[in-house]
Formats: C-alpha cells, structure tokens, sequence
C-alpha cells in the first residue's frame, strides 16, 4: 500500500474534526474523497501532508511511519500537494514557481534517479503551462493557477499527488481537460487522491471512493456503489 | 507599442553588468573631478549601500524585518578595533579575514534564536539582542572603552603594498581606500545578484510570499531563514569591517538601535521591493544626514519629515517610484 492512514483522530484548535479516519491509497490508483463543505475533506489532506499535525492514529507512506513529520519532510519523500487556493507565489514567474520544485527534488533520491528535468513531466500533464513560463503567478486566471499548482507538483516527481478541489469554478471545458490531466499524470504510474464535492465528477475519475460527513467516513467503496446507495446520496445532498 | 508586463525576465549577469558598467565608470573616474571630502562621502555612501543591501535579503526577500542590524554593524567595527589593539597587524586584508569570521558566527547565533519567530516577534527579538550588544560594549569600558569607543589608525591596503604616512597621507588613503571599498561593493553586488536570483533565492522568495505553501513544496522555512539572516548579518559585519578604518574611532553609537533604524531607513528610502533600492537608499540617506546634520540642529526633525513624505508619496522607495514614472511615460507614448 502506498498511504495507509489508519484512526487518525485531528482537532482544529479545540474543535475535534476528525474522528477515526481511516483510508488508503494503492500503487496507480486514483482515490476520491467526497464530502460536502466542512465535512472534513481537507482536514484530512492536511493531516496527510503534515500541516495539520494529529493528535492519535497513525499515518504510513511507503511503508514508512511518517505521522510525526513535519510536511517538508513528508514532501521530500514524494507527496506532492495542490491545494484548493492554488497556492501559486505570486510575485514569482511560472518558471521560477517550477524551479523551485525541481530545486528540491534534485537533492532526492528520485531527482539523482532521473535525469533531474522534472519540469518535462509537468508539460506532459499541461503543455499549455509552457506558454505561461514567462507570467507572473498574480497575472494568471484561476484556471491557469491550478494548472501551474497541479505542474509544480508533478515537478517535485511525486509517488502521491493530492488534489484539494481541483476542479471547483472551472468553466465545463476546463473541467474536462483537468480530467483527462488525472488520466494522464496515472497513466506515468502517480497515485492520485482527490477531494472532491461533486459525486458525479469524482466517479468519471476514480477507482475507488470515501464519502466523509462530519469528520468520519461514512462510506469506502466503488464509484458506481456510491451512486446506487441511497444512503450516500442523501449525506451528499444535506 | 504597449510595454509587456508578462515579457520575459532577463536576471543573468550580463544584464547587470549591462547595467552596472556606466554607473561604475562614473564612480571609477569620480576621484578625478571632485574632492577628497566628496570622495570620502561617496566612500562612506558605498557602505551604507553594503550594508542596506545585506538587510535587504532580509526584508525585501524573506520578509524578516530587523531592527537589530546595527549589533552585527558594530561587531564588524569593534572586531576591527580589537585586533589593532591586541594583534597589531595593520592589514585591511587581515582585518577582514578575522572580521567576517566573527560577524558570521554572531549572525549565526543571534539568527538562530530569531528566526524560531516571524513578524512582531522577530523585529522585537533582534532589538533586544542589539541592544544587549550595545549595552556590553557601554559598560564594559575596560575592554571596549565604554562611550569614548576604540580608535582604528589608516591601515595598509593590499597585503602592506599600499602605506599612507607622511603629509598626503590623508588623501592618499582616502583616494586608495575608496577604490578598495569600490571593488568589494562590486564584488557583494554580483554575490547578492546570484543569491537572489538562484533556487534558494527564489525560495525565500516563495517564503515571504506564504510559509504555507512553501512547507507543502518541501522547503525547511526555518533552516532558509536561518541561512538568510546569517547571509544578510555578515554582509552588515562586512560594512562595519569597512567602515571603522575610514572613521577612525568605533563607539558604542554604532549598536544603539536608531543606527539600525537608519538601515531600515536606506532600505525604505531607495525601496526594499527591488534589487537596486537599498543601494540607491544607503548612498542617498548618507548625503542626507550630512548635509541635514550640516544644515541644522534639528536634523533628525528633517530625516523624519523625509521618512513621512516617502512613505505617503514613494511608499515604493526612490527605484521603486522611478520604475513605475517609467512605466507610466513608456505606457503615455506608446
């Protein structure tokens, strides 16, 4: 297994978010998790990339314990992370947004095994990125920040990619090119976990999904189980 | 045609040696058409440049606003005073040698214990150390001469083959010395051009702009700031290495913190968001307060007059302003 996050229990100050979480992610597989907004969705990625730290539970990554590293070590063991906000420096050039990623990987063990030119990985997922290279991160759409986030990612050379709402306000065409970027950053053999709304459009992209409500999973299975469970629908729907 | 905001950046070193080589030809050729006092002036404004350009790694690339510069200032000057008063040689190479050595571990040090901090914390926290660095130097007269300071003579320039004694020695030093701080002002340019704009440069970059994000793409915030404070400490040290042989006397003014507050001042007055602003601000703020302490009793009165007119007309410095008049006149034309 390539994440295994086992009864992880997460607070948000006082508030006690996430109770007994428990999911996993296999070697090439696309995992959904879906949720309406404040279900936990996020809290839940945050505790996987280490900015939330958890207060019980346990979480694995390669076989590794890595529940009590801080995020920049979890990063350096390759989970990459495109967050909801894009999280583009806005004062920096694309390029240089990528520069950094590939900065960094090239002191791992995954940059010294390739040939370090993990930008060309990113312009597989999104060639349009290389027409912004030039662009400061504040002057491009909100389209082009997540591509560059989802870019800047892929250049880090990740085992995992997590996507925070990566497709939230995309206009229906964009939507579909962000799909087929999940079908080809999988087919490179990235695991990818994604929080999503949106049922339907989790389904078109993922082998397997969770349902979380109210910082619990409530439901762990296919994406077509999912549709046909009236029970699903209905925490889905409020 | 429009001016391109999204046109490519070019920051390699051509471009600013492209730029650098008819300011640099003018103050190559300056000792030629003016007086030594101007000369000297100027030689006191290039350290001011260093100095600002050293907190600028700081402030205007990792977004750590100091007000403690001057500790690191002052170790430079006194490291200085206590090797001609204890080892003898009187090499500026030599002093250099032992000055930077000492200002980076006090910079690596005093860092470690700030950056564990950020915003308020951090300003207040290098403060307080300048200020238990001023206060040692005040009080512990018998070592450092309490407020009558330390005195530095003329050294020797380039390994003893440049000696100034005799009746032109004054002026021979200053023309000499001048050049020397010239180069090493070059040399600390292009150092902090390629830091800037290399990875880790672009990486404190991404730190100021949000830690955040920057955790998540794997880099140890704390351990860049670190780095940072100890890059921009010895860069400070370095200024106050060179600035105590041209002054003369080293006292425990140099610690107090209204002299960091004229660092913050230089950076403000060229402006921190750009690259040449704190080189601009650290020559233009030591004409300033000469001439303003010339000028009148109330000199301070004036400097902070300037400081609240900058802030509410130039809130982006002197380069900063020019730069956007520019864009403004290049966007009427076009």
């Amino acid at each position: 297994m390539l994440l295994e996050v086992k009864d992880i229990n997460t607070y948000r100050g006082p508030a006690h978010i996430l109770r007994g979480v428990s999911i996993s992610v296999d070697t090439d597989e696309v995992v959904a998790l879906v949720g309406r907004n404040g279900a936990g969705r996020t809290t839940i990625i945050e505790s996987v990339t280490g900015l939330l730290p958890v207060r019980s539970g346990q979480i694995r990554f390669r076989d590794e314990e890595i529940t009590s590293l801080p995020p920049h070590r979890r990063a350096k063991r390759g989970i990459g992370y495109a967050p909801e906000n894009s999280g583009i420096f806005p004062e920096l050039t694309v390029a240089e947004n990528l520069m950094i990623s590939r900065w960094l990987v090239q002191k791992t063990e995954r940059g010294a095994a390739g040939d370090g030119n993990t930008e060309a990985r990113a312009f597989t997922v999104f060639p349009e990125v290389r027409q912004l290279v030039d662009r400061q991160g504040q002057n491009l759409s909100g389209g082009q920040k997540k591509m560059v986030a989802i870019a800047r990612a892929m250049a880090l050379a990740p085992y995992l990619l997590i996507l925070d709402e990566a497709f939230e306000g995309l206009a229906p065409a964009v939507v579909k090119r962000f799909r087929e970027a999940v079908m080809t950053i999988k087919a490179m053999g990235i695991s990818l976990l994604i929080a999503e709304s949106n049922l339907v459009s989790a389904a078109t992209m993922a082998d397997r999904l969770y349902v979380v409500d109210r910082g619990e999973i409530v439901f762990h299975g296919k994406p077509q189980q999912a549709l046909a469970d009236d029970q699903v629908m209905r925490t889905l729907r409020g | 045609m429009k001016p391109d905001p999204n046109a490519p950046r070019d920051h390699s070193l051509a471009r600013l040696a492209a730029a650098m080589a008819p300011v640099l030809l003018l103050l190559i050729l300056l000792p030629t058409f003016v007086e030594t006092y101007q000369i000297q002036l100027v030689t006191y404004g290039l350290i001011a440049a260093i100095a600002a350009l050293g907190f600028n790694l700081l402030l205007g690339y990792t977004g750590l606003l100091s007000f403690g510069h001057s500790a690191y200032f002052g170790l430079g000057a006194y490291t200085v005073a206590f090797v001609v008063q204890r080892l003898g040689p009187h090499s500026m190479e030599f002093y250099i040698l032992i000055g930077i050595p000492v200002v980076a571990i006090a910079s690596a040090l005093f860092g470690y214990v700030c950056v564990r901090h950020t915003r308020i914390f951090f300003g207040i926290l290098t403060l307080a150390i300048s200020q238990v660095v001023y206060s040692l130097a005040l009080k512990l007269y018998w070592v450092t001469g309490g407020s009558d300071g330390l005195r530095v003579p003329r050294p020797a320039l380039l390994l003893g083959l440049l000696n100034f004694s005799g009746p032109r020695g004054f002026q021979q030093f200053i023309t000499s010395y001048y050049y020397y701080v010239l180069a090493i002002f070059v040399v600390c340019v292009v150092l902090m051009w390629v830091v800037v704009h290399s990875p880790f440069g672009k990486a404190l970059q991404a730190i100021r702009d949000n830690e955040v994000r920057a955790r998540f793409l794997g880099l140890r915030i704390r351990r860049f700031r670190w780095i940072s404070f100890l890059v921009s400490g010895t860069l400070t040290g370095l200024a106050g290495i060179l600035w105590v042989p041209l002054n003369g006397l080293t006292t425990p003014d140099v610690l107090y913190w209204t002299f960091s507050g004229e660092i913050v001042f230089s950076a403000l007055l060229g402006g921190f968001r750009n690259f040449t602003g704190p080189i601009v601000g650290g020559i233009v703020f030591t004409y300033l307060k000469t001439y303003a302490v010339a000028t009148t009793e109330y000199w301070q009165l004036l400097l902070g007059v300037v400081l609240v007119t900058l802030v509410l007309v130039l809130p982006t410095g002197i380069v900063g302003g020019l730069s956007t008049l520019g864009l403004r006149l290049r966007k009427g034309r076009s």
